[in-house]
């Protein structure tokens, strides 16, 4: 019995981005309503208006996809009717709550009717505060725990194969290649029209980072994957995108809407324009790669990128990326270039653009001078400058999103299995635990199979640990074959 | 998997061609004017079309706030609304260059590019466009701002798409022909994926040394299943994050961008350069106002001229006043008309108001043209008060304006601006067609209370006109004009003085003191009271005027003739004078509740003999 109730309803009309905001006020709301129910009765006035609140966000999804809830647990993440779900700092809490409720009894999917009742929800709130989970079959307790209760408009379905064709969204992954390499042409053309002093038309530039900023918000991890890319293009084309990539999902998971993130991905993919102009040895690489020498010529690149940008027909979001483009290396304590007559404040953007180049530089290789610095090395970096050079706080939330082994990197495991890191991890007291694909068993055969870093043995160790991140010039990987793997 | 952008490939246009070739009806129908379309659902559709475009030519022309924009609205709604009955949710409409196509049916057609809704959408890129039940006004609201700000932002890089992306409207999606389909996906990538990941254990070999070093580094990491807490978010920074993200909200990036920009030409004193800068703060500034956001027009305005440490020198100065004079243009002006024409209620200190105050003294002509705004006139007169000091010979060509309206509001500003000429400026209106202009200027300078003002009134008092008159017997009676005096005793032994009821005759009294006081008195006592013999009605008014006109002249002469005329038998003029010796005793206001008439000091009264 992997299924207690069916009734799959079509596809929602609602759009995704509508889907992902009732997402979030849902899984906030049950999760506390079964909290609330934990320290009172189903009599007191808490818990009354925690289930009240959960009925009517319930009822307000369910009227306007025109179907059932549909809540999808898949290890780290939840998806709603299809739609994946993404916390953001403000509901993280709930949803791992959620998720480890969920993975407890190995429930893979809760589906709840709008006919449901306030008994049946009552019901499902006390099997998930009481049942025991049994370690060994957890499902199974869990499923004859529920048959026993009347939920006739309640679902329960165990983790099943499901999750691996949300996972292994190949379509969705090569379109995201694709959009991935087609900006980088579109930043080679603009960069170009700057050398030429032609008119910048960046429309498509925008389509481009819309539609990354769309998959995004359905899961960063391909985007993020793409951005071990480096070097691909015009000095300094890869470079923007993988900023634009790093900031979008940063400012995704500070809480920023849509239209925001959109704003942030054209001011992180134009940041550099300035740079178009600088002698090709500069163009590509970041400020502490610079030079003595050049400091002056690399220091001029921000009013080159301002200057660039000021054309007679700017947008107001172009106004954001020339706001970035001048103070993306002013600093956060102001002592960086260029000196402004008056003090101000990094924007926002600009702190969040700062910390993405910052990490794109350090981790793309400045051949001959120094390879790639490591991710956890970088991310000690950025530490070192938290709160001088980068705000703490977005420097913080950075190392969150990013765990100390970056999305898409080959990782050498203590049992000697070779892996892929998929999606970095959802919890900030592991981050150095991502989600993993194994590529090779121990003996070096090829297997395909996910493995969740948190298991535990049955001495209490972890069963798995990342033993050595295994960059891409070290093991000679080129593109091809690295976009086969992610 | 990518939202609410959706390759073109994922929709079809079999069916889009198929509406057009494949069913007679619907193709015929298309190449007359309009198509017919043979379903309910369909005419319903049609009807949504046709409402969309109506709203969406009205969003662009009228501020959004206004009453058309408002009916436009109610009406798109209701024909959303009905559609979705006649044709269920979702409504599903293709879009083609020439046709929008509603389940195989052409509801509407255009070939004319430049007015097409069809073409527009479909060079836009957009290839369907989805409403879904529980749309609601503001979602609508937000549609309609796409097609207004996509008319404008073309060159800025947005489009209807790009714009509509933004918006994140819940119940209406569109698709997209962005080439990111699978198949074109694949021709974008640089490599060939096919290959697959070569395994080859040498690759990913540890030396036996490193190995070991990376095995006793793990454990020494000393993990425990409960991890580790150093980043994870404490309560302080969460609500710190959320506070970034609602500044985020209300941030205003142009306020720093402006900043930025002076910091950016303090580097460089470059004229030319400055100047092209400035041109694209007057495109924003433009942009702003056609939109009628002017309260961000505003703020942008201030920043712009607000002292700075990096101020510009005088060049960029003179530079960017002259750019900013470019603003002064006619589609500013109609912008600002427009507004005003829409929204009939709006506090003195509304931002639009404001703005006009930055638009500066170049713009008087024009904002003289607003006065005819009828809800208005006085918040935009007292822009111009605010604005025009000194500006008298602007102001006054619209002293003879044929709108009432804006005469009358012209006279308050000249008073108040032109000090030096604003009498005799104002005195022109005096001779202006209508006579509710001239009677308000009439009035206005009466308020105003310059005694230059007295040769004016004098010309009136000699005239016919009832109401002016009266105006210029209040003005004499406020403002000490020794040259009216004859004019005045005229006046009063005239048969128009009889005429006047008892106020205005007391009225014309006072004037008359005040004129000239002693020559004043002399005639009341010497004349007016003297008369032995009160011939009807007419003169016992008279006299008792004359005898309350006293109270004005409190001087022992004046106080010696009440007390006579108090003790004396005829009881009318007897009640009068005790009641002004009453009133003189007690330093109480004058009867008829006016307030005391101050003898300048000029004019005191010689001492006579009643």
């Amino acid at each position: 019995m992997d299924r207690l109730t069916t009734g799959r309803s079509k596809a929602p009309p609602l759009i995704a981005s509508a889907v992902r905001l009732h997402g979030r006020t849902l899984v906030t709301n049950l999760t506390f309503a079964i909290k609330t129910a934990r320290l009172y009765s189903f009599a007191h006035s808490n818990v009354a208006a925690a289930l009240n609140e959960f009925k009517e966000s319930l009822s307000a999804f369910t009227s306007q996809a025109g179907s059932a809830l549909h809540l999808l647990g898949m290890d780290d993440s939840l998806s709603l009717n299809e739609v994946r779900l993404k916390p953001d700092f403000s509901s993280a809490q709930s949803f791992q709550f959620i998720l480890d409720l969920l993975k407890a009894n190995d429930v893979g999917e809760l589906s709840i009717q709008p006919a449901v009742g306030r008994e049946e929800l009552e019901a499902l709130v006390t099997l998930f505060n009481t049942h025991r989970p049994n370690p060994d079959e957890p499902w199974t307790s869990f499923a004859a725990a529920a048959a026993k209760l009347q939920l006739p408009n309640i679902g329960l379905a165990r983790t099943g194969e499901r999750k691996a064709s949300l996972l292994d969204d190949k379509n969705g992954r090569i379109i995201t290649m694709g959009i991935y390499f087609k900006t980088i042409s579109h930043v080679d053309a603009v960069l170009g029209a700057v050398r030429s002093r032609k008119p910048l038309h960046f429309r498509q530039l925008k389509h481009a980072i819309q539609t990354m900023v769309d998959i995004t918000l359905c899961g960063e991890h391909v985007m993020l994957s793409l951005a071990n890319v480096k070097g691909y293009g015009e000095p300094g084309s890869n470079h923007a995108v993988n900023v634009a990539i790093f900031s979008i999902a940063l400012g995704l998971k500070l809480g920023l809407p849509k239209k925001h993130l959109g704003d942030l991905g054209m001011a992180a993919l134009l940041h550099d324009i300035g740079k178009a102009n600088l002698p090709e040895h500069l163009r590509s690489v970041g400020q502490h790669d610079v030079p003595s020498s050049d400091a002056d010529a690399y220091a001029s690149h921000v009013h080159a990128g301002m200057d660039a940008l000021l054309s007679e027909h700017i947008a107001e979001s172009c106004v954001r990326s020339i706001n970035v483009a001048l103070l993306h290396h002013y600093r956060f304590d102001r002592t960086g270039f260029p000196r402004l007559l008056t003090a101000k404040e990094q924007d926002l953007f600009t702190r969040i653009v700062a910390v993405a180049d910052f990490y794109d530089n350090a981790t793309t290789p400045q051949q001959p001078v120094r390879p790639a610095m490591e991710a956890e090395r970088v991310m000690h970096s950025l530490l070192d400058g938290s709160g001088t050079e980068f705000d703490p706080i977005v420097v913080k939330a950075f190392v969150n999103l990013m765990g100390l082994y970056p999305v898409g990197s080959m990782v050498r495991l203590n049992t000697g299995e070779l892996a892929i890191v998929l999606e970095p991890p959802t919890n900030p007291r592991f981050l150095d635990r991502p989600r993993i694909k194994l590529l090779s068993d121990s003996m070096g055969n090829p297997v395909e199979e996910f493995a969740n870093l948190l298991d535990l043995d049955s001495g209490g160790r972890f069963r798995r640990s990342i033993l050595k991140l295994c960059q891409m010039e070290q093991v000679q990987l080129d593109l091809g074959e690295y976009l086969t793997v992610i | 998997m990518l939202g609410t952008k959706v390759s073109q490939s994922k929709l079809n246009p079999g069916s889009a061609r198929s509406a057009r070739n494949g069913s007679g009806n619907a193709t015929s129908q298309a190449r007359g004017s309009q198509p017919v379309p043979a379903t309910a659902a369909g005419a319903a559709v049609k009807e949504l079309i046709r409402a969309l475009g109506v709203a969406a030519k009205n969003y662009q022309l009228y501020p959004t706030h206004g009453r058309v924009v408002a009916q436009s609205l109610s009406a798109l709604l209701d024909a959303l609304n009905s559609a979705l009955q006649a044709a269920g949710s979702p409504i599903e409409i293709l879009v083609t260059q020439q046709d929008l196509i509603f389940r195989e049916e052409i509801v509407y057609h255009e070939e004319a590019r430049g007015t097409s809704l069809a073409n527009r959408l479909h060079t836009d890129t957009v290839r369907k466009l989805t409403f879904v039940g529980g749309v609601t006004s503001d979602e609508l609201t937000r549609l309609l701002g796409c097609f207004r700000e996509a008319r404008v932002s073309l060159e800025d890089g947005d489009d209807f798409s790009t714009i509509f992306w933004a918006k994140d409207i819940q119940h209406i999606s569109i698709e997209t022909a962005d080439d990111f389909t699978t198949e074109e996906a694949l021709a974008l990538l640089p490599v060939s994926i096919d290959g697959g990941l070569s395994l080859d254990s040498e690759r990913f070999k540890l030396s036996e040394a490193e190995e070991t070093s990376l095995r006793e580094a793990l454990a020494n990491r000393q993990e425990t299943p409960q991890g580790d807490s150093t980043f994870e978010l404490t309560p302080e920074e969460l609500s710190r994050i959320q506070e970034l993200i609602s500044a985020e909200e209300n941030y205003f990036p142009l306020y720093d961008f402006i900043d930025l920009l002076f910091e950016h030409m303090a580097r460089s004193r470059d004229s030319v350069g400055f100047q092209g800068v400035v041109k694209v703060v007057v495109a924003i500034l433009e942009k702003m106002i056609g939109s009628f956001d002017f309260e961000h027009a505003l703020g942008l305005m201030h920043r712009l001229f607000e002292p700075r440490k990096d101020d510009p020198n005088r060049n960029q100065y003179t530079v960017m006043a002259t750019v900013m004079q470019g603003l002064s243009n006619q589609e500013t002006f109609a912008a600002l008309g427009t507004f005003l024409k829409e929204t009939p209620h709006l506090p003195h200190d509304h931002e639009v108001f404001r703005f006009m105050q930055t638009l500066g003294i170049n713009a008087l002509p024009n904002l003289c043209g607003l006065l005819t705004h009828v809800q208005h006139a006085s918040a935009v007169a007292d822009v111009l008060i605010a604005l025009g000091s000194g500006c008298g010979d602007v102001f006054s060509q619209f002293l003879t304006s044929q709108d009432s309206q804006v005469a009358r509001s012209i006279v308050q500003v000249i008073l108040k601006t032109d000090r030096r000429n604003a009498v005799e400026r104002v005195a022109q209106t005096l001779r202006h067609p209508d006579e509710n202009v001239r009677l308000h200027a009439a009035r206005a300078l009466l308020e105003h209370g310059d005694e230059r003002a007295a040769p004016f009134f004098l010309k009136i008092l000699k005239g016919e006109s009832g109401p002016l008159v009266l105006i210029a017997i209040q003005f004499f009676a406020k403002v000490a004009s020794p040259v009216a005096f004859e004019e005045l005793r005229h006046f009063i032994e005239s048969k128009r003085f009889a005429a006047l009821d008892n106020q205005r005759q007391e009225l014309i009294f006072k004037a008359f003191v005040l004129a000239n006081s002693s020559s004043a008195f002399r005639y009341l006592a010497e004349v007016v009271l003297k008369w032995r013999i009160t011939l009807g009605k007419n003169s016992v008014r008279k006299k008792a005027a004359a005898l309350r006109a006293l109270a004005l002249y409190r001087e022992e002469p004046a106080i010696a003739i009440l007390r006579r005329f108090s003790n004396s038998g005829i009881s009318v003029f007897a009640q009068v004078a005790r009641r002004v010796l009453d009133m003189i005793e007690h330093e109480s206001p004058l009867a008829h509740g006016s307030a005391r008439i101050m003898i300048p000091p000029g004019a005191r009264p010689e001492k006579t003999h009643g």
